[in-house]
């Protein structure tokens, strides 16, 4: 048994690399491992969005991750910077810049850089989806 | 020992990149974009890592491409295939 991490830095419906790492997620605990956590960088910190809502007969991925951690306690990383960038953030992080709005919530964490490092330390495996 | 990982299409830069990074023990598994190299059996590549390069079914399914795969001879994986993989070469290199 192995502990997994995973790098996403695509986003949903722009680029198949959310979907991908979503099947390998599931591909991993088929075989016996474990995923000790996912960071979403770059334009991957879209996953993330409580406000995506695509047509009810497509993924919605941000449901699916969140149907992963409530399954497996599998950790969402979000990177903070790449996501106050792209205009993600959490209800503490829009008071402190003065949005009227948020969209990053629980389960997903707002977080930096130094956690995905923690990660890649953590896991035997790190594979990118980019 | 490195797995590479290519998603994007054999023509793109990315994938003459990784064709000069190529190790003589490491692997290749070609995903998403990358599948369209099926349609190509005399990409380089499929001499270069011979018995080391496989194609991800579920993507090519997704494309349309899984009897070209079939009819041109070439290896593929499904994604239980991918994980074995990953399990087997410790570092991996995704191109991009």
């Amino acid at each position: 048994m192995m502990q997994y991490g995973l790098l996403v830095m695509g986003a949903p419906y722009s680029s198949p690399a959310p979907h991908s790492a979503l099947r390998f997620a599931h591909a991993v605990l088929a075989r016996g491992h474990q995923i000790a956590g996912v960071f979403f960088y770059h334009d991957g910190v879209h996953n993330a969005s409580s406000l995506m809502a695509p047509p009810q007969d497509e993924l919605n991925l941000r449901e699916a991750w969140i149907e992963l951690h409530q399954q497996h306690a599998i950790q969402l990383d979000v990177c903070i910077a790449a996501a106050l960038r792209r205009g993600l953030m959490s209800e503490s992080e829009a008071q402190r810049h003065g949005k009227q709005a948020f969209n990053v919530a629980p389960p997903f964490e707002l977080t930096g850089l130094g956690q995905l490092l923690e990660l890649q330390q953590r896991a035997d495996r790190l594979i990118t989806f980019a | 020992m490195i797995l590479h990982i290519l998603t994007k299409a054999p023509d793109s830069i990315v994938a003459t990149q990784m064709q000069q990074a190529i190790g003589g023990q490491d692997a290749v598994l070609l995903i998403e974009e990358a599948v369209t190299a099926a349609l190509d059996p005399s990409w380089q590549a499929w001499q270069q890592c011979q018995s080391r390069i496989f194609l991800l079914s579920e993507d090519l399914i997704s494309r349309g491409f899984a009897s070209i795969a079939t009819d041109n001879e070439l290896p593929t994986l499904e994604m239980d295939g991918f994980v074995a993989l990953t399990e087997q070469y410790e570092k991996t290199v995704t191109w991009y």
